[in-house]
């Protein structure tokens, strides 16, 4: 990822090598620090034991020199791409961001515990060198939130992909009969999907009596109700006709009193009285075989 | 572009173009009015199979024909409309309510039938 890309002012380069200069003398202490901090968050440490002592000092050295280059030499792209990537490995390990706070601000503790003021010769190169490692510290929040929340929404908008498909599946039922059994919410976008996959079925199968079954459907509002009526419609503008099943007495009380206007759409109790409906509009029958009768030659004979 | 209309039996078929203009829809309105009378016609078709949009302008001007045709005693059926046209004319608030609708010509055929019980 490059297309994160920094531009720095003289003075906040000037802080950033000063807080170098300082971080340089006391990065190993530091590091040992955090190690402490690292081992008594779990998250943290159950990565950190994943990996061998050869691959952690590895990672903290290629770390540094990828801080190095950028802070003084003012290349930061290589960082940024890194921390970047740091950032979605936590959105994908499901690391929380608040022990990453929890590091960063041991980081900015131990730091202050370690610098030696006395070595300082200006209250002034104190305040720069802090506000070099604020500005570090910004720096990285700032790539790694990024990172964080653009992979949890790339992952947020995979999984939306898969309900969506996983859905509203169309079921043929008899020649001419569609079943849709609609579960889950209906929101505008998803009931667009809906209709637009009804009407192409429609026209492929050439349907003419879908039954919706919305049993599955928790909250019926008017915003609901509007789309099963226009998805009715819509079907109706093709030439087809939509049953409504699965009304629940709650629902049906919320649709009187918001005065959904469902007056030209079929409206049954159950699924099965849907069904029963649409083949009795096809002109189908459907017939229960007695199976203590004799044979089915004498059953059709009664037929 | 003239609107084709083609007389099967006791129906009159007409298939909608792509892009109509305001005269053609007039002068369709007085063909199909002229041919229902002259052939002493029971049923019309009205075939908007190649139609990609369907504005309130054609659907008034045919909720306008199928008026008229019925006043002449000539049911007629909107047969074909596509997928698309149709969610688009939901969105647009068209509902063509009362007007009777068949999936293809087929269809459509059928239901004619069906109505003047032949």
């Amino acid at each position: 990822m490059t297309k994160n890309s920094l531009i720095l002012t003289e003075e906040e380069k000037k802080n950033l090598k000063d807080f170098w200069k300082v971080y340089e003398g006391v990065s190993k202490k530091i590091q040992e620090d955090l190690l402490q901090v690292v081992q008594a968050i779990p998250e943290f440490a159950s990565i950190l034991n994943s990996m061998t002592a050869e691959q952690q000092t590895k990672q903290s050295k290629r770390s540094h020199d990828i801080q190095q280059q950028a802070i003084l030499n003012n290349k930061w792209d290589a960082f940024l791409a890194f921390q970047y990537e740091q950032g979605m490995n936590y959105a994908k390990l499901g690391i929380s961001f608040n022990a990453w706070f929890k590091l960063v601000n041991a980081f900015k503790y131990s730091f202050l515990k370690f610098v030696d003021i006395s070595t300082f010769e200006k209250f002034k190169d104190i305040v720069s060198a802090i506000e070099g490692m604020t500005q570090f510290i910004d720096i990285t929040m700032g790539i790694i939130g990024d990172a964080y929340i653009e992979t949890k929404e790339a992952i947020i908008k995979e999984q939306q992909e898969a309900i969506k498909e996983l859905s509203t599946p169309i079921l043929q039922m008899r020649e001419k009969l569609l079943i849709l059994p609609i579960i889950g919410m209906i929101d505008t976008y998803r009931a667009k999907q809906i209709t637009q996959d009804l009407l192409r079925a429609i026209k492929t199968i050439k349907a003419k009596i879908i039954v919706m079954d919305i049993t599955g459907v928790p909250i019926v509002d008017s915003k609901v109700a509007n789309h099963l009526v226009q998805t009715a419609h819509a079907v109706k503008l093709m030439g087809g006709k939509v049953i409504i099943t699965g009304i629940s007495p709650e629902i049906a009380q919320t649709m009187v009193t918001i005065g959904a206007n469902l007056q030209e759409i079929i409206t049954l109790g159950s699924l099965e009285d849907g069904i029963q409906e649409g083949e009795q509009i096809l002109g189908y029958k459907v017939i229960h075989i007695d199976k203590t009768s004799k044979s089915l030659d004498e059953l059709s004979v009664n037929v | 572009m003239k609107i084709p209309i083609l007389k099967l039996e006791s129906y009159l078929i007409a298939t909608l173009q792509d892009s109509i203009n305001d005269s053609e829809w007039k002068q369709f309105q007085s063909d199909i009015m002229m041919q229902s009378k002259k052939y002493h016609i029971s049923g019309v078709v009205i075939d908007a199979g190649v139609l990609d949009v369907m504005d309130s302008f054609a659907t008034r001007t045919l909720g306008m024909i199928i008026q008229a045709l019925k006043l002449l005693g000539v049911k007629t059926v909107i047969a074909g409309i596509q997928p698309e046209v149709a969610f688009s004319m939901v969105q647009l608030g068209i509902r063509m309510e009362g007007t009777l609708i068949a999936l293809d010509l087929e269809e459509a055929i059928k239901l004619l039938n069906q109505i003047l019980k032949r």
